[in-house]
């Protein structure tokens, strides 16, 4: 297919080198221009890989391609310039049932940028398959074949491409505009863009729309219903009588839905808003900076998608959203919080705190009341837990400044950290470390600690009355070991299966609450504070 | 006449003269007459008297530590093994007199200038203390005084070492170092690299890398082989712990353009079991994204992938789309 590879050294064209102040930083410029003509079947397919530049391709009645391919070098001096000229280069190959247009460029510098245009006429019914780079600007018109396009940024701009189209792209806007319905189904996506349908008021076209983060909006009447989902919304619903289904789906961007014959038509969003929403957001900067002092750290990205933002809730606050971040200064009642994907960070609660997270981190301050905080993934990070609660994630680490009352912390994966326990903890991970240091004030704690693949670490105050049963299955007993700053302690090894038991028993000052710690391949250590 | 591959699974044996006078006769004779057993015979004859003239090296602690360990479970023994206290008297006969030895290495290694009546060696003060598994030290380099209270274990004495001298003591010894000095000083580096490194380091904790985290934070303070050593904990550690601590402090050095540690975020972000790690490493691809204005491709075809995998836990995908965000336009 590649036997008629023909490489057209950027150098060899006729270059016109024009040294302009076209921009501060690159000073001198070059263009050049190559213009291609090939011979391609009815059902034949172009292939465009342009790492930076724009295509502009349009279907015509003719039987071959016309390629005319502008190359652009723009660079800070004339020497760079000399040398940007060299490092850029065409290549066009294929045959009549497939062609290819590849320009090689190396990636910009701070000494100049390189960028191919194309301008391209092709016959209507060939297929297009476009791969584009960061700033690209697609545009296709009037072609009945299939279209595939890739690009990470930029926009696609697509006039009366009625084949199927398979549009995927990270951030870039695109626009699909139809003066007749489509033929047959497509495919469009933006992670972050957004997406402008823009269809014949009465035409027949079925839609999707689904977004993870985004919003769904429509200026025509489009019956249809949500389909149910954990996260984020679909919407399907149909122009007119229906027809070929056009999916359109984006993480964090906007689709619209919008009529050609009036693209000026206000759209409306086909979420439901919720009463919090409605209510707007504060200033999340604000938010943060006003309760920073019980905060345990900053929310870990502030500009993300924020859902709720508010320094204070007079009474209860319950919340319950899809995805978003919810950051709330203080509640002063019970807080219940829900969120399909996103951080809840919650400054202080007088209440109950009941909050939940299918995914992101949690991050609260003062908690008055009981809690329970879960998260599908991430951190869990605990300022002050005065009645004590519950607290799990599935992976992550777990962090608890003080606790008042008896906590249960339990991580899928991750470190699990009690820095002053006041009450009984009882804490396991599936590998990680648990450090748990009991207060010198608890006049009561037992604790059941259990990892696998992780170290326990238990602080026990001068004097502190306890009742150790502590106990290490691991394959390398010379590896791991129990070791305790406090006498009292008979350790005992035996052999289970192929792996060896650590076992300590005993009572420290006198015996009192339970400890029982059980560690796999990992080290027991109970310690004194202030000793290493 | 025996055949030539007889012959030369008897090399070994004919080397140390085992076979019997008939077999080695008949040997013999072959590789007389044959020139591809003569060749080889002459090679092995070479081999053997080389491994004859190199140095006899001790066995390092760990591989002896690991045999004893094979050794002990192929022998038969009772299911309950009693936790019995060392032998205190019989242990500090022996201690007594390798702890002179030792405790007078410290002395003359760590070298402190207000003490007076250190017998610092010539070795001490003119080589810096080396870091090793295994070192072997003359007894007049080492002073006789000894230091806190060192650990010693493995003790054994030698009757004739290799090097002429009358007697000779081998032992394990536990210490405890302090390193002063600038944290991009290569000692240091060398050696967090290592603890970062080794999976059998018992200090390799949590605490290890948020030190790493604290000194290493900074734009222009990331240095590349903790950055590397960071990577392959997170590549490599079983500790779930350790991967999200190491992909938080790479989030935080994230400035540092180190291959391995963008590998390391991409292959956890891919492959990671823990979501909250590739939660991190997607926040720390973002964060490398900002500050070089733009990621490589094969970055950005993860992250893409991620945002649309459907099977993804959701705030993974929200993150991974964000980050993509975050690339140069």
């Amino acid at each position: 297919m590649f036997d008629r590879l023909k490489a057209v050294p950027f150098i060899a064209l006729a270059l016109c080198s024009v040294a302009t102040m076209a921009e501060a930083q690159f000073k001198s410029t070059a263009s050049a221009r190559a213009v291609r003509n090939f011979p391609i079947a009815m059902n034949g397919a172009l292939w465009i890989d342009d790492s930076n530049g724009s295509v502009s391709v349009t279907g015509a009645d003719r039987s071959d391609i016309l390629i005319e391919a502008t190359t652009i070098v723009r660079a800070a001096d004339d020497d760079a310039l000399a040398v940007a000229k060299t490092q850029a280069q065409l290549f066009f190959a294929g045959d009549q049932t497939k062609r290819v247009a590849k320009a090689v460029i190396p990636e910009a510098n701070n000494r100049w940028v390189i960028s191919v245009n194309y301008v391209i006429q092709v016959p209507r019914t060939i297929s297009l398959n476009i791969v584009g780079g960061t700033d690209d600007k697609v545009q296709v018109s009037n072609v009945f074949g299939p279209l595939f396009v890739r690009t990470v940024g930029g926009t696609i701009e697509l006039h009366d491409a009625l084949g199927g189209l398979d549009i995927d792209s990270a951030n870039a806007n695109i626009f699909v505009y139809y003066s007749n319905p489509p033929r047959v189904p497509s495919k469009i996506a933006s992670l972050n863009g957004s997406i402008e349908l823009h269809v014949p008021q009465n035409g027949g076209v079925a839609w999707l729309a689904d977004t993870l983060n985004g919003d769904i909006l429509s200026a025509i009447d489009v019956p249809g219903r949500f389909v149910p989902r954990v996260n984020g919304h679909v919407y399907r619903g149909s122009v007119g009588s229906g027809g070929p289904l056009i999916q359109t789906r984006t993480i964090t961007g906007r689709i619209y839905l919008l009529p050609k014959e009036n693209p000026r038509a206000i759209p409306r969003s086909l979420i439901p808003p919720t009463e919090q929403q409605q209510s707007g957001p504060e200033d999340v900067r604000l938010v943060l900076e006003r309760w920073r002092a019980v905060f345990l750290q900053p929310p870990t990205d502030p500009t993300g998608s924020v859902y709720v933002a508010h320094s204070r809730f007079n009474g209860d606050f319950e919340f319950d959203t899809n995805n978003g971040n919810v950051f709330i200064g203080q509640v002063d009642g019970a807080a219940k919080v829900t969120t399909g994907a996103g951080e809840i960070a919650l400054g202080r609660v007088l209440g109950t705190c009941n909050v939940r997270s299918l995914g992101g981190p949690l991050n609260l301050g003062e908690v008055a009341g009981q809690l329970s905080a879960r998260t599908s993934a991430g951190d869990i990070l605990v300022r002050a837990a005065r009645r004590g609660g519950t607290v799990q994630t599935e992976g992550g680490s777990i962090y608890v400044l003080y606790s008042g009352g008896p906590m249960t912390l339990d991580s899928g994966g991750g470190d699990v950290t009690l820095r002053q326990a006041m009450a009984g903890v009882k804490a396991t991970t599936k590998s990680g470390d648990i450090s748990i240091a009991v207060d010198a004030g608890a006049r009561s704690a037992t604790v059941d600690a259990r990892t696998v693949g992780g170290s326990i670490f238990l602080n026990l105050p001068p004097g502190f009355p306890a009742t150790i049963d502590a106990t290490i299955l691991t394959r390398d007993d010379n590896m791991h070991s129990i070791q305790s700053d406090m006498p009292g302690l008979t350790i005992l090894k035996d052999k289970v299966g192929n792996m060896t038991r650590i076992r300590a028993q005993g009572k420290i000052n006198g015996g009192g609450d339970k400890m029982t710690l059980h560690v796999e391949n990992g080290n027991i250590r109970i310690r004194k504070p202030g000793l290493r | 006449m025996p055949e030539c591959n007889v012959v030369l699974e008897r090399m070994p044996l004919l080397l140390i003269e085992a076979l019997d006078v008939s077999t080695r006769e008949e040997s013999h004779q072959h590789i007389e007459v044959c020139s591809v057993c003569a060749t080889e015979w002459a090679k092995t004859r070479q081999t053997w008297d080389l491994m004859g003239e190199l140095p006899e090296l001790p066995v390092p602690a760990r591989v002896r530590r690991g045999l004893a360990m094979h050794l002990e479970e192929l022998q038969p023994r009772s299911n309950v093994v009693a936790f019995v206290p060392r032998n205190r008297r019989a242990w500090l006969q022996i201690a007594a007199s390798a702890m002179l030895v030792v405790g007078s290495f410290f002395a003359g290694s760590r070298i402190h200038s207000g003490r007076s009546g250190a017998l610092a060696s010539h070795v001490a003060q003119n080589a810096p203390f080396r870091l090793a598994e295994n070192m072997v030290l003359p007894a007049s380099s080492i002073a006789p005084e000894i230091q806190g209270r060192p650990e010693i274990r493995n003790v054994k004495f030698i009757d004739n070492p290799t090097d002429g001298s009358d007697v000779g003591v081998t032992f394990d010894m536990t210490s405890h170092v302090t390193m002063t000095g600038g944290s991009h000083e290569r000692s240091f580096v060398n050696l967090l690299s290592y603890v970062l490194k080794d999976s059998t380091q018992m200090n390799r904790t949590a605490d290890t890398i948020q030190w790493v985290k604290q000194q290493y934070t900074g734009a222009d303070n990331a240095d590349p082989q903790i950055v590397s050593a960071l990577a392959s904990v997170l590549k490599n550690d079983s500790h779930e712990g350790l991967r999200l601590k190491a992909a938080d402090t790479l989030r935080e050095l994230s400035g540092s353009t180190v291959p391995e540690a963008q590998s390391a975020l991409i292959e956890a972000l891919k492959n990671d079991p823990n979501p909250a790690v590739r939660i991190k490493a997607v926040e720390a691809l973002s964060n490398l994204a900002k500050a070089r204005n733009g990621l490589e491709p094969a970055s950005v075809d993860t992250l893409r992938k991620k945002a649309v995998q459907d099977d993804e836990n959701p705030y993974v995908r929200v993150k991974a789309a964000e980050a993509l965000k975050r690339i140069n336009l």
